[in-house]
This record gives C-alpha cells, sequence and structure tokens, in this order.
C-alpha cells in the first residue's frame, strides 16, 4: 500500500489525511478481493522501520490505526456473518498498550472464522519475523529436549507470523517502487510480484484487475518451480519427522502461548483502567 | 447463460492474450538474432564502452548487484554472463552475484569454467581471471593508458583509449544459500545454546538478529554489502527463493527471457536504479 504520501503532496492535503485515504481505499480493494473470490489479503500497513518517521506522522498513524480497529469491532457481527478472521502479524509489542488491545481483541473475537482472512502486517519486518521464529526454537525447543536434527527451513516456517496462511501466489505493490522493502521475504519465494505505477490511494479496479491477469499469465509458468518445491518440502517432512507426535506436540504448544499471550494483553490492560 | 458467456469471454481473452505473448517472444527471439549479427558484424563496441561510461557519472551506482536466472530460462550463458561481467566492470560495480536456478541440463552455467577462484571459499571468484587481467595490463603499459579503479575513479591519460578495469569479485549463489542457511544457522545456534554468547545474544532480540546476519555472511563467505541491485532473467517477476535475509531492499528489475541484453540494456538498469528513492522507512 505505498504511495499515501506522495498522493498527499500531490493533492497538496495533509500526510495524514493521505493515510486516510489509503485506509479507505484498502476498503474498496478487499470489497473488489471478496467479489473476485480471493480468500486470504495480506496487507503491510506498518513497518518496524516505520518508527524512524516524525513522532507526530507516527502517532498519526497509530490513531488512525485505533479508529479502524476500534470500527471493526462494532461490526464483528459482520466480520461474522461473512466469516472473516482478522490477524495482525507483527511485533505488536513495540506498539502503545491500548493499541495492543485493541488488536489482541479484534484477533480474538473473530478467530473463529474461516472463510476469509484478512492479514494486517502491523510493526512487522521480515527480519524481525524469521528472528522470532529462531528464537522461538531457541527458547521452547529445548523444554521437550529435541534433537537439533528436527530443526530445518519447515520447523522455521511453521514458526512464522503466517504459520496457518498458505504463501502468497502475488505481490502488488504499487506507486512504482521495484523492491520488497522486507515484507514476507521468507513466504514469497514463488510469488509473482507485480509493480505498478499508481500511488496506492489512486488505485482502481482495472489497475488491480490488471495485477489478477499478469498473475493468472504468468501463474503458469511457476507451476513446476512450484512443484519441485512442494517434493522438496514433503522429503523435508520425512526426514526431520516434521509430523512426529514432539515436534506436532511443541507448534501446538506455540500457538497455545501465542494464544495467551493476546489474552493476557487483552485483559491485563483491560484490568489497569 | 451470463455465467456461460463470461467463461467464453474470460477464456477468448486468455486465448488472446497467449497469441500476443508468443508473437512478442517470436518478435524478442527475431529482434535478439538481428542485434547479436549486427553486434558480431559491427564490433561496436567503443559505442557500448561509451554508453557505460557515461553511466559511470551516474550519482548513485549500486556497489553489489545480483543475476536471478529462473529455473525455466533458455538464454542466458556463459557468453552472457561474461558480457554482464564486462558491463560491471566498465562502470565500476565491484561485485556480483549469480543465483542460478537452473539444474546443468538446463542451462546451469558454472562459474569456475571462466572465472578464477578466490582464496578458499568455492562460492568467491575474480573476473576476468588473473592471466586475462595480466595481458590488459601488459596492453596498458605498452600502450600507456588510464588505470580506472573498481569505483570508477581514473588516474593517467591515454593515448589510444584502451582501459584498464579491477578485477570483479563474483559471489555464486545456490538455493542452499537460502532458506536451508537461515535453518542450518538456527541450529548452530540451538547446539550452542548453553554458551554465554549464544544466552547474551538471546536477552535482546536485535542482538540475535545482529548475531544471526554475522553468522550467514560468515557461512556464505560475503564481505560485501546486502545487493542493491537485482536483475532477473525470466518471463515473469519473482526472487525464486533469493538470500531471504539479505534482499530486503534490493531494487529489482526483469529483463524478459528471450529478448537480447546488451549494454543499452544494462546502462537502462543502471538510469532507472539511479532515479528510484530509497526511504529506509522514512
Amino acid at each position: 500500500m505505498d504511495g499515501n504520501r506522495r498522493f498527499a503532496r500531490s493533492q497538496q492535503i495533509d500526510k495524514i489525511e493521505g493515510h486516510s485515504r489509503g485506509f479507505s481505499k484498502l476498503a474498496d480493494v478487499l470489497r473488489w478481493c471478496l467479489d473476485m473470490g480471493i480468500r486470504e489479503v495480506t496487507t503491510f500497513a506498518f513497518s518496524i522501520e516505520n518508527f524512524k518517521r516524525s513522532n507526530e506522522e507516527v502517532e498519526g498513524l497509530f490513531n488512525l490505526a485505533r479508529e479502524k480497529f476500534s470500527k471493526l469491532l462494532e461490526e464483528t457481527n459482520r466480520l461474522d456473518e461473512h466469516g472473516i478472521r482478522i490477524r495482525v502479524i507483527g511485533n505488536i509489542e513495540l506498539l502503545p498498550a491500548d493499541l495492543q488491545r485493541l488488536i489482541a481483541t479484534a484477533m480474538l473475537r473473530t478467530e473463529n472464522n474461516d472463510k476469509l482472512f484478512l492479514n494486517v502486517a502491523f510493526a512487522y519486518t521480515s527480519r524481525d519475523e524469521i528472528t522470532q521464529a529462531v528464537e522461538t526454537v531457541m527458547k521452547h525447543y529445548e523444554d521437550d529436549d529435541m534433537p537439533p536434527t528436527d530443526i530445518n527451513e519447515r520447523l522455521l516456517e511453521a514458526c512464522l507470523y503466517t504459520r496457518h496462511s498458505p504463501p502468497p501466489d502475488l505481490v502488488f505493490r504499487t506507486s512504482g517502487e521495484t523492491r520488497l522493502s522486507d515484507f514476507m521475504m521468507w513466504q514469497i519465494k514463488s510469488s509473482v510480484l507485480y509493480f505498478t505505477n499508481v500511488l496506492w490511494p489512486q488505485i482502481t479496479i482495472w489497475n488491480f484487475m490488471a495485477g489478477i491477469v499478469a498473475y493468472q499469465r504468468d501463474r503458469r509458468h511457476l507451476e513446476a518451480y512450484k512443484r519441485e518445491n512442494r517434493l522438496h518440502s514433503a522429503q523435508l517432512d520425512k526426514s526431520s519427522d516434521f509430523y512426529s507426535l514432539r515436534v506436532q506436540r511443541f507448534l501446538h504448544k506455540m500457538d497455545a502461548n501465542r494464544r495467551k499471550l493476546l489474552s493476557t494483553t487483552n485483559t491485563k490492560i483491560k484490568g489497569g483502567r | 447463460m451470463m455465467e456461460i458467456v463470461s467463461i467464453l469471454i474470460g477464456r477468448l481473452l486468455f486465448i488472446l492474450i497467449a497469441t500476443c505473448e508468443l508473437l512478442q517472444q517470436l518478435w524478442h527471439r527475431l529482434h535478439a538474432l538481428a542485434r547479436r549479427s549486427y553486434d558480431y558484424w559491427q564490433c561496436d563496441s567503443h559505442h557500448h564502452h561509451e554508453l557505460l561510461e557515461r553511466a559511470i557519472e551516474l550519482q548513485k551506482l549500486p556497489q553489489h548487484l545480483v543475476l536471478v536466472i529462473a529455473p525455466d530460462d533458455r538464454y542466458v550463458d556463459a557468453a552472457l554472463l561474461k558480457r554482464i561481467f564486462g558491463y560491471a566492470q566498465i562502470v565500476g560495480i565491484p561485485y556480483l552475484s549469480v543465483y542460478d536456478t537452473r539444474t546443468p541440463k538446463n542451462g546451469y552455467v558454472d562459474l569456475s569454467r571462466f572465472c578464477q577462484t578466490s582464496g578458499n571459499e568455492s562460492r568467491c571468484f575474480l573476473w576476468p581471471p588473473s592471466q586475462q587481467s595480466k595481458e590488459q595490463r601488459q596492453q596498458v603499459q605498452l600502450n600507456g593508458c588510464k588505470t580506472v579503479h573498481s569505483n570508477g575513479t581514473t588516474n593517467g591519460n591515454a593515448s589510444n583509449g584502451a582501459k584498464h578495469y579491477a578485477q570483479l569479485q563474483v559471489y555464486q549463489i545456490g538455493t542452499a544459500d537460502g532458506h536451508a542457511l537461515i535453518a542450518d544457522v538456527c541450529r548452530e545456534l540451538y547446539e550452542n545454546r548453553s554458551t554465554p554468547q549464544v544466552q547474551e545474544l538471546l536477552k535482546e532480540r536485535q542482538a540475535l538478529t545482529d548475531g544471526i546476519s554475522a553468522m550467514l555472511s560468515k557461512r556464505l563467505g560475503f564481505v560485501v554489502p546486502e545487493p542493491e541491485l537485482g536483475i532477473i532473467f525470466s518471463r515473469l517477476t519473482c526472487i525464486y527463493g533469493l538470500l531471504p535475509w539479505h534482499v530486503r531492499f534490493t531494487e529489482f528489475h526483469t529483463h524478459r527471457s528471450g529478448c537480447y541484453f546488451e549494454a543499452k540494456s544494462f546502462a537502462k538498469v543502471l538510469f532507472k536504479y539511479a532515479r528510484c528513492e530509497q526511504r529506509w522507512g522514512k
């Protein structure tokens, strides 16, 4: 979702207003995705690198996030009706406490929905995500005295924030930049990358459909590569006993810990008021 | 009824797009044949050098360039790689990596066949090999020519325009250097988890990130900056698992498989790179 500030400059409006228009555009794009049958969307809302921006802008972005998450929580009936699950991926402990609570509430409130998935990358970088996965293995794997041979790329992948999501098929970046900016670097090894010059708040359904057509044209060239990756993954699973009871117990414990952390965030801050 | 019509329109659209693609591919191959023949007969290296020397004057040049070759690419061969190495050498890019995802049966280029091994690392090479480099220097000494250093600066005066360029440091990256290497580093950390050094890394996430970076650089033999510019030789834009830790801020440019790659193409990529603005999150 790149280009909000450049759009704001071109329209001579405030940067935060640019971000707000960007959020409205996100709502439009999600509707297009729903109409097209795209079941899962991950959006890069705020990078850990963005903390380097001015305090005013960062606080403005957080206020926008507070407003939007609060509004989402008012509309949970609609979310449940469509079966939409909200997941926020990133190091949310870096965020203000009240925003953490809103995020935790939104995630817990929609955790039983399983038709459509909206993943919001907030306080996220891929390096931080991979480091978090390594940290999880280092700190919790030894509890059950696991052999080091269990540790491979398959296990690390299962420890990422996107553990329950398939890898993205298409990465759509606006504003003409042709870099990935530390977004899902592990997960996008076989994704089609589509870069367009249009600024995010100015994107139209035609720009969006051009990206979809580009994906449909290009995906057949990736079939063989994806098939090889799947075979390699299956071989890794077999050689490292990925589906053994001990590994699955470790992953299940990790999921339970993450959920417990969300619940604690939700109740601790509520209780502290 | 509407559904059937929509499906038919969709199918027709795809047939149209596939036909356009095929015609485009044919055009690119004919164009490549024509350009190659022209270059062969005209030997227009002087014009190419002029284009590239204009690129030297750019305010922003990458220090490290990575070439990504798709698994189904059939056009990137040793000759093309040598040409690209030559262009990078002229412009003054000191480091270049090659990530060839093909198998030996499908055109994989082994750099050790035409590059000189550097030190003990099997993945680090120097180009051109020192014999060729020595011949270049001897020619320079005979003719009294300029010396161009790897950062693009020059000294001395040329008498006949022939130049001497510093050797390029080339790395050959494989698929095992991406996700699998990060997992290896994790395993090594786990095996040494009770040591004070690793315990220190676990106290703070940033320390662990820096530790992982250092271990990956050591295993890769990379004592170079992260790649700033990447050229993908493929029919589509995909990174094919290239170094997920290192290419987070790399600018990617796709050179469509089958299109002729010449000095002009290389210069265009550099000019585009010079224009892009890296904000580093700010």
